[in-house]
């Protein structure tokens, strides 16, 4: 009991981190039309760029801060130079264009930063944790909870009391008619771009110290991360966490209950059956047409 | 109805069509001429082992990928011996000529690896690291006759074949063979063995489970995970409520820092002892294994600890050539001096004749970090004589050996 317990906690802190991911997958697809598939590389990107500032002498922070600055620029420039040019009415398109870039990411980090790796990423967080029983729920786990509940809020907040939050709303609810509104569209999408970039450096940052710090790192992430976005429903922001928790709790139990090597195929058994089963996920709405 | 109107373009297309065969056969007769030119080309360029003042050795590694990290360093050893051995005259009046791809741990990029090696006549290929290559590689090697020398890795299955050539013995040996050792000198206990899911781990847990039994311990579970897992939190709690006094590792030394890394979370550490194979007695694996644990730390490695080879020419080498001295570079600069060795022995540095000269070394002190390295034409397996390390101020020492 002691154990199954142990790993519930440890799953649903993994899971709020898949969430955290899944959410900006989710958060893109709501804003901008197009899901990111590059969305986890980009982050382990921004992540070297941190290493390596911080490898050169630079305080872990202040690089931690200079590469939330620098991935809110990359952000803008991955939509200005790559997602936005002839992307009117072009579905199939922007998503290889996002394949593409999940690609192009990969090979940047083996060409500039590949050599060598994984590295040790520097310590963020302290070492340590509450014991609840035999298992220890770490500092480290603990405070990614609160920095995802902290991020939820703030979007929250922009959604509800902000004209911007209320723009992106309104662009995820019909875009056509946001942008007959008024709503510019394309800046509003770029601004989705300048906030998702962060959030994804967020989350590698999170998971580069207790794993190492390498060009594939964040693949088995972006899985975990769909498949949530898929149980939770891909039009639903809340329901990522939910499905986060689900698939980290799963695939946690699967590992220590029937075997490693079935911890991935477990997260895509779930995938396949809430599509088959429940095709808008546990909170996502269908989509309506009207002919 | 004619669709040759309404369309156009057919007419035109029956025409032309009577030209084909004779576009063909032109296009033909011009690939193959290209092919020849290239093959003609490529006889009188320098590239080939063939070629009367090199001597091409291949080197399929990963500089790049999970274990990138480990394998880099050993490969920077390397070439630094053979470029040692280069600026002194090379080896029989010929100079090596080190062909260097990174396999990035991937079988197949390793598989395009051989092929270029062979395509190039390389007289050897050696330098590898990691137990997911050989066992792609080593197909090859054997219908071209090339010795295969020296993995720092472990393959069961090539063990079999006339042309691979290894110095340390399999993982799974050495583990076997410490889990004794450890009981002697720790005491008896209850063992449980975390593995990376690569070829033949599940033979190694087999055996190592077997060892445990014969040297009367206890074995309490076996727990394996992809190699790359992200999160090897489940697995430390479920060795956790078993309560072992010995965890054994049978992981790259990545997937067992990130378990490690894990166990320290967690708040758990084997009663007795953390053992491992040569796989993680290595400066990457111990840089991230909490000072706690220092203590429980003992692996087994076939060459001598850095402390020990302060004096050597390796390390000279090393230091001239502006590469950390550690046990992986070490590891690398040892291979390389034994690969030096064998071209020296063999009386043409061919393969034929290195596989000859090797068959023939019978404690043969081929390197200054390496034990003394015994082959035969049934035994290609060279060192047996173990070093076990413990941890002291940070890095591995020699606390024992096994016979």
């Amino acid at each position: 009991m002691e154990l199954a317990i142990s790993v519930a906690v440890n799953g649903i802190a993994v899971g709020l981190l898949i969430g955290l991911l899944s959410f900006i997958l989710v958060f893109l697809n709501k804003t901008t039309g197009t899901a990111n598939f590059a969305i986890g590389n980009i982050g382990m990107f921004e992540a070297f760029i941190v290493y390596e500032l911080f490898r050169h002498g630079m305080n872990v922070w202040v690089a931690v801060v200079l590469g939330l600055l620098a991935s809110m620029v990359l952000g803008a420039l991955i939509y200005q130079v790559v997602m936005r040019p002839f992307s009117k009415g072009q579905a199939a398109n922007l998503l290889v264009r996002t394949v593409g870039l999940y690609l192009l990411f990969a090979a940047m980090a083996d060409v500039f930063f590949g050599s060598g790796q994984p590295y040790t990423f520097p310590k963020l967080l302290p070492e340590g944790g509450i014991s609840l029983g035999s298992a220890v729920i770490s500092w480290s786990s603990l405070i990614t909870v609160g920095l995802v509940l902290v991020i939820v809020a703030l979007f929250a907040a922009m959604f509800r009391y902000t004209e911007l939050g209320v723009q992106f709303l309104a662009v995820a609810q019909r875009a056509s008619v946001a942008q007959l509104l008024g709503i510019r569209v394309r800046r509003l999408s770029m601004m989705a771009y300048i906030m998702a970039a962060p959030l994804a450096l967020l989350v590698a940052l999170l998971v580069a110290p207790s794993q190492l710090l390498s060009s594939s790192m964040m693949n088995s992430m972006l899985l975990y991360a769909f498949a949530a976005a898929v149980v939770g429903g891909f039009s639903s922001l809340g329901g990522t966490f939910v499905g986060g928790i689900i698939i980290g709790l799963v695939t946690d139990y699967v590992a220590t209950y029937v075997g490693g090597d079935l911890s991935l195929a477990s997260a895509l058994v779930i995938m396949l059956l809430a599509l088959a089963v429940r095709p808008n996920g546990l909170f996502g709405v269908p989509q309506v047409e009207r002919l | 109805m004619r669709p040759s109107r309404r369309f156009g373009f057919a007419r035109k297309k029956v025409q032309k069509s009577t030209s084909r065969p004779r576009r063909w056969i032109t296009r033909g007769v011009m690939a193959v001429g290209l092919v020849a030119l290239a093959a003609v080309a490529s006889a009188c360029g320098d590239g080939a082992s063939g070629s009367s003042d090199q001597i091409v050795l291949g080197i399929s590694v990963p500089m790049s990928g999970a274990v990138g990290s480990s394998c880099k360093p050993m490969n920077e050893g390397m070439v630094a011996w053979f470029d040692h051995v280069n600026s002194s005259g090379g080896v029989h009046g010929k100079k090596l000529k080190i062909d260097t791809r990174d396999d990035n741990y991937q079988a197949a990029n390793s598989v395009t690896n051989t092929r270029a090696f062979i395509a190039e006549k390389a007289v050897a290929v050696t330098g590898q690291c990691g137990s997911i290559q050989p066992p792609a590689q080593m197909p090859l090697l054997e219908a071209a006759k090339i010795p295969y020398l020296f993995v720092f890795g472990s393959c069961d299955p090539c063990n079999k074949d006339s042309m691979y050539f290894n110095l340390m013995p399999d993982y799974g040996v050495q583990l076997q063979k410490e889990i004794p050792w450890v009981f002697e000198h720790k005491g008896k206990g209850s063992v449980a063995i975390m593995t990376s899911a690569t070829p033949g781990a599940a033979a190694i847990t087999t055996n190592v489970e077997d060892a445990v039994k014969k040297a009367g311990g206890t074995f309490v579970g076996s727990y394996s995970a992809p190699p790359g897992t992200a999160d090897m939190t489940p697995f430390v709690l479920k060795m956790k409520s078993k309560h072992p006094d010995y965890v054994v590792l049978n992981m790259t030394p990545q997937d067992a820092a990130v378990l490690t890394k894990a166990m320290t979370a967690q708040n758990f550490a084997p009663a007795k002892a953390l053992v491992g194979s040569s796989a993680i007695s290595q400066a990457s694996y111990l840089s991230n294994v909490s000072p706690s644990l220092y203590s429980k730390v003992i692996v087994s490695s076939d060459v001598a600890a850095p402390s020990a080879a302060t004096k050597t020419d390796c390390a000279a080498a090393l230091k001239a050539a502006k590469v950390d001295i550690n046990s992986v570079t070490l590891r690398g600069c040892g291979t390389a001096q034994v690969v030096v060795s064998a071209l020296k022995a063999a009386k043409q540095p061919t393969s034929a004749g290195v596989v000859e000269a090797l068959e023939s070394w019978q404690n043969e002190k081929a390197s200054e970090v390496y034990p003394p390295i015994s082959f035969t034409k049934d035994n290609h397996i060279g060192v047996s004589n173990l070093y076990i390390f413990g941890v002291k101020d940070g890095e591995f020492n020699v606390i024992g050996q096994l016979s």
